[in-house]
């Protein structure tokens, strides 16, 4: 959007004004702290599905990083707060290193006073165990997926060294993810994973977790909010307790909310418009929050084979062809934001650009680049057969009808659709494909998804098997700046890739809904950490 | 009767292997590769390929079955879960009591509610009583269980508030984190649920208890019985019961065996992680060793309680005589 | 002999309401039975045997039995008697055995179970003491080891040591009175004349009286002091036993007795009543045999006879519009050739 980064820098100004006043006033400093915030009380947290590991070494899933956003001590982190700070990369335990080396080598210096709620102080060490663990072969982590550009690392007293194998700027937003968590120097190499109770060196830790069933975090007794090195973290910690219930499906879980035994829930997405209705929509104090999320839906034009390899003006013609408002529609109420661009709008980097239209299909444009690149006139399309993926694929059909094009619509069960797409000369010409970021850098999208030279032979996640030389070389080039530059340079990328290339055609940028009890104050949430764990409150 | 405990035992192994084979096999014709899935999206095909191999999955199918097989005999363990790398064992024995919870509460429900139900229709055919209660067996049977539970527990959990909408609490040993615990709430959660299932299935018993003791009724002996100048109630107690139930047994057993396996579609409703729960999980996920372990689970509850019953049979009629 | 009978039915009617309609299976029916006395009632199936006596202990079904007249059991009217007096009186004044043994003792509960059973209900003793007892009928009928086999389940007992069973359930608390249905119907001929001799003798030994219901002429001859021929829920005859046989005095009896096969006489072939028994249902205006009956008259189609002394013998009744003359010529006959002297 025009006039957004005015708005941010005026928000920054308002911001820092803000906290230059509660430092005076000596409080710790958050939204969460904002006046007359209830101290202590405990909330409960809903959820379908368990975390899949409390171990940082092994988990992965969004809801378990969401509880390790309460507990985990990074080297680096993004602000628990929905302003723009919050998409800022910004030192955590240690403040943003010194990089030399050409851009290769990270020196981060662990300030002091950081203990594990078990009272042993965070060192350097506790951060090379969390590597040793990422990389053992014996707890095959995913994590060894993000250190693949490692060459060394050292740990002296508070001094850890990291040294790159190349240039890599997104290095210190992987530091984020919570793979690199300050973990205890004697934590163990088992492929199990560790369980409750969890050491940590954040505000709270796992105190219990009982699978399938529940889980409890606690304060950190050695978390000090009034002193350094805690207070210019900015987390309020108004909540003695935060527990989750495992289980209940969303019908229930709604029902759990309206009745007051859980406090933060799921709902289905049938009922998004009623409960938008009841309880209106981001209200201060509301029960029902709508929320930016860093996932992007789109179609992937195989661009390897048949009537889209090396047939740009088609490929484009899909995009000014299709209907985004109903391909939107089909995901429900309030479930994302049109999107013709790749980087998702919450995405670090992205910048609004007119390419394609938004409010519907375009065919007068579709029609005059599809003439004569038409080729055979069919396309195959893989979609899954539960929720949008049949009416999403029905649209495509209908929409490119018109330009000239016989779309073939093929139902798979998701994780098979996902697998067959995935292999390298599957007979297919659309996918539809979907991807949430792993950490916020646009890198973990264009570079992930588009970089030609990482197909193989099976399991790619670039789906459109789009191979640019071009593009490629641009990748790398972006992927080499850091700061300002880095992000401009993926905006434009993103651009050119959507509007020259065409290899895909995105159409939604999901949000996240949820429901809340009356109990929930200070309700935030970010694509990053999802509900803020640091700054909820009691009503 | 230990030839016949013996004989029983062998064909449980073969139904055994064939039900774990089945499993397998089924399995395998799926194209989906849980490697990938527990490898994380942004793994590269190397890493993948490593978490192949460390599940095991880069083998041939018969290898892996025979694997499975020798470390369950061996090991009487079923292995590790591809999504969370636990222990299936510890998975089903956490979740086999929730289950169990459910299944035995609600036929404690289901034989106090269809037994004198069917008594008393078969001693009043077409009366009031009688007619209303085929009608309740025509809709219980009807009704599908998720509905009567969602119904139940928006109404009855939800509106009125009497009992809680759902969850399931620990009976000893209950954790911090739990919201309730204790044998108390324990069983007010379980109300819901165990009736939900009870509906849905006392409508059969109802009107096979209905048919046995009509049947039983129109027996000589009974006539004999009132003859000897025994009152009703005697007769109904000690010559009808006894006789007429000899079938319920059968039926029971067989319906304990099969709904231990994992009552899905109320387990889910009522955020219960039994077995039931724990089946559409790992199939979605396809996590092979977990499905395999409640499909065994399943399995042996099925081939031991038609056993039990049996045996159960067999002491009540002393004219069946095991050999 | 007392003055006043033990049994005394006096025009007893018993309707069956079914879906189809009104089922009048004993149709005013009357007989005395004294102490000590065996009376045998013979007919058909369907003539209304079983239910008459069914209905003197009570046990049709509620729904859809309706019974007038009077049951006198020692002067009381048991057809007017509440549930509970019935009770008392079942198994204990008046004790009835029934036709199939196999399927009349419960096989789930030892034998030694059900008549203790017996004596519990009707008597205040403690379960040794009815255990005792039935232990005692158990020999009493001749049970072959009765302490081992007292804890035996019925189907560990042949047919006829079934039937002994059921007549020592029947005897535990001496009644006065026992109904006997068809007892023998389901054996074979040896065990057959067993009971039979173990009726009688029980009979003498314990000196209640009896009721013999049976389609089976010989059977009577052999237990009865009194028989009452049965048709289509009326009484066609009824005579000593000796009369009877001696000189019978309706067609439905000369049928019974001719149907009768004979060892020690040669005939070409088997005399059969012709026809079915009627339908209680509709059945048939006058009197009832008459479709079948080789003597039929007009007059029999359209009135119903009552029962008339035969014979110049007060105790010899039958109901038949046939005149005295053809009714002796013919029952002479009729014995004649039975006897085996040529017609």
């Amino acid at each position: 959007m025009k006039g957004r980064i005015w708005a941010s820098v005026a928000m920054t100004a308002i911001g820092a004004s803000l906290l230059a006043a509660a430092l005076f006033a000596g409080t710790a400093v958050g939204a969460g702290a904002a006046a007359g915030a209830k101290k202590g009380g405990s909330l409960t947290i809903v959820s379908r599905s368990d975390f899949d590991y409390v171990d940082t070494g092994l988990s992965y899933f969004n809801h378990t990083w969401n509880m390790m956003s309460a507990t985990n001590l990074n080297l680096t982190y993004y602000p628990h707060t929905e302003g723009p700070a919050g998409g800022r990369l910004s030192g955590m335990a240690a403040p943003l290193p010194k990089v030399t080396n050409n851009g290769k080598t990270y020196t981060f210096t662990i300030k002091k006073g950081f203990k594990f709620n078990t009272g042993q102080p965070v060192t350097a060490a506790n951060y090379k165990r969390a590597f040793d663990r990422g990389l053992n072969k014996e707890m095959q982590s995913p994590a060894s997926s993000f250190l693949d550009d490692v060459a060394s690392y050292t740990a002296k007293g508070q001094v850890f060294t990291v040294t790159l194998k190349k240039v890599a700027p997104d290095f210190l937003a992987r530091m984020s993810m919570m793979f690199f968590s300050a973990v205890p120097t004697d934590l163990p190499f088992t492929a199990e994973g560790i369980k409750a109770p969890v050491a940590a060196a954040g505000p709270y830790y796992l105190k219990e977790w009982n699978e399938k069933s529940s889980a409890l975090l606690v304060r950190n007794p050695n978390w000090n909010n009034n002193v350094e090195p805690f207070k210019s973290m900015g987390f309020a910690n108004n909540l003695d307790q935060v527990r989750w219930i495992v289980g209940p499906d969303p019908a229930t879980q709604r029902l759990m909310c309206e009745k007051g035994e859980a406090d933060i829930c799921s709902f289905p997405p049938t009922q998004a418009k009623e409960l938008s209705d009841k309880y209106g929509i981001n209200k201060q104090n509301g029960q029902f929050f709508v929320k930016r999320q860093t996932t992007l839906w789109y179609l992937s034009l195989n661009t390897s084979r048949g009537i889209f390899q090396n047939n740009i003006k088609l490929r484009q013609a899909v995009n000014w062809a299709i209907d985004r408002r109903f391909m939107v529609a089909q995901h429900g109420y309030l479930a994302g934001k049109r999107t013709d661009q790749f980087l998702p709008y919450s995405m670090p980097g992205f910048k609004e650009f007119d390419i394609y239209p938004l409010k519907g299909p375009n065919y007068t444009r579709a029609k005059s680049l599809a003439q004569g690149n038409t080729r055979d006139g069919k396309a195959v399309m893989y979609t899954f057969n539960t929720a949008q993926g049949p009416p999403i694929a029905q649209s495509v059909q209908f929409n490119l009808k018109q330009i000239g094009i016989d779309v073939e619509i093929k139902l798979f069960d998701r994780v098979v659709q996902h697998e067959k797409i995935a292999t390298r000369g599957e007979p297919f010409d659309i996918g539809l494909s979907g991807w949430g970021m792993d950490y916020p850098d646009p890198a973990n999208f264009i570079n992930v998804l588009l970089d030609g030279r990482r197909i193989q032979a099976d399991n790619n996640v670039n789906e459109s098997y789009f191979n640019d030389p071009k593009f490629n070389k641009r990748m790398d080039q972006a992927y080499a700046l850091a700061g300002q530059a880095r992000l401009t340079a993926y905006g434009l990328l993103d651009r050119d890739l959507v509007k020259d290339a065409a290899p895909v055609a995105p159409y939604i940028s999901t949000n996240a809904r949820i429901l809340t009890s009356t109990k929930v104050g200070c309700y935030q949430y970010t694509s990053i950490a999802g509900s803020l764990l640091t700054e909820l409150c009691t009503r | 009767m230990i030839r016949y405990l013996i004989r029983r035992l062998l064909w449980a192994v073969v139904l055994f292997i064939a039900v774990t084979f089945v499993t397998y096999v089924i399995f395998f014709l799926v194209p989906a590769n849980p490697a990938q899935a527990a490898a994380g999206q942004s793994a590269t095909p190397q890493k993948i390929r490593e978490v192949e191999e460390f599940l095991g999955l880069d083998k041939p199918f018969y290898v892996q079955y025979g694997k499975f097989l020798w470390r369950l005999v061996t090991e009487g363990s079923m292995g590790q879960s591809f999504q969370t790398r636990q222990s299936v064992n510890g998975e089903i024995f956490r979740a086999a009591p929730i289950t169990a919870s459910l299944v035995f509460g609600a036929f404690v429900m289901i034989l106090s509610l269809a037994i004198p139900l069917g008594i008393f229709s078969a001693l009043r055919p077409r009366s009031l009583l009688d007619r209303a209660a085929m009608i309740y067996v025509l809709i219980g049977i009807s009704l599908p269980s998720f509905w009567i539970g969602l119904i139940l527990s928006y109404i009855v959990g939800f509106k009125l508030g009497w009992t809680p909408i759902s969850g399931y609490c620990e009976v000893f040993s209950v954790p911090e984190a739990a919201s309730c615990g204790g044998l108390f709430d324990w069983a007010y959660h379980m109300i819901l649920p165990c009736l939900t299932l009870a509906i849905v299935v006392a409508g059969s018993y109802v009107r096979f208890v209905r048919a046995e003791v009509m049947e039983t009724l129109s027996q000589d002996y009974v006539r004999t019985a009132r003859a000897k100048g025994a009152p009703e109630h005697t007769v109904i107690r000690t010559h009808v019961l006894r006789n007429a139930m000899l079938p319920v047994v059968t039926m029971v057993g067989m319906d304990i065996g099969l709904l231990l396996g994992g009552a899905i579609f109320i387990e889910a409703v009522f955020g219960l992680n039994g077995l039931g729960g724990t089946a559409i999980e790992s199939i979605g996920r396809f996590d092979l060793p977990t499905l395999q372990g409640v499909v065994i689970f399943g399995a042996i509850a099925i081939i031991l309680f038609s056993l039990l019953v049996d045996i159960l049979y067999a002491w009540i009629d002393p004219r069946i005589r095991l050999t | 002999m007392s003055s006043q009978p033990l049994l005394e039915v006096r025009d007893l009617r018993t309707e069956f309401h079914t879906d189809d309609g009104i089922v009048g299976a004993v149709d005013g029916v009357s007989f005395t039975v004294q102490s000590g006395q065996v009376l045998g009632i013979v007919g058909e199936s369907g003539s209304g045997k079983s239910v008459t006596c069914l209905t003197v202990m009570g046990l049709n079904d509620p729904k859809f039995a309706r019974s007038t007249g009077e049951v006198l059991f020692r002067g009381e009217d048991l057809l007017k008697a509440p549930r509970s007096r019935l009770r008392d009186i079942r198994g204990n004044e008046i004790a009835m055995i029934f036709q199939d043994p196999m399927t009349s003792l419960n096989p789930v509960h030892k034998v030694g179970r059900q008549l203790q059973e017996a004596v519990l209900l009707h008597k205040d003793v403690t379960r040794k003491q009815a255990r005792d007892r039935a232990l005692e009928l158990l020999k009493a009928v001749g049970i072959p080891r009765a302490e081992r086999r007292i804890d035996d389940y019925p189907h560990q007992f042949s047919g006829g040591m079934r039937q002994r069973v059921m007549i020592a359930m029947a005897l535990v608390n001496d009644p006065d009175l026992i109904i006997a249905d068809e007892p023998t119907t389901a054996l074979d001929v040896t065990t057959q004349a067993q009971i039979l001799a173990l009726i009688k003798r029980v009979q003498d030994d314990f000196g209640s009286a009896v009721i013999m219901i049976t389609h089976d002429l010989g059977v009577v001859a052999e237990t009865a002091d009194d028989v009452i021929v049965m048709y289509a829920g009326r009484i066609a005859e009824r005579a000593p036993v000796r009369a009877v046989f001696n000189e019978p005095r309706h067609p439905y009896t000369w049928g019974l007795m001719g149907s009768l096969p004979r060892l020690d006489v040669i005939v070409d072939r088997l005399y059969q009543i012709p026809g079915q028994p009627p339908s209680l249902l509709r059945p048939p205006s006058g009197c009832r045999f008459h479709p079948r009956c080789a003597y039929a008259m007009p007059v029999c189609r359209e009135v119903e006879p009552q029962l008339e002394i035969a014979a110049g013998d007060p105790a010899h009744q039958q109901a038949c519009h046939l005149d005295e003359q053809t009714k002796a010529r013919e029952a002479a006959n009729l014995v004649a050739t039975l006897a085996g002297a040529p017609t």
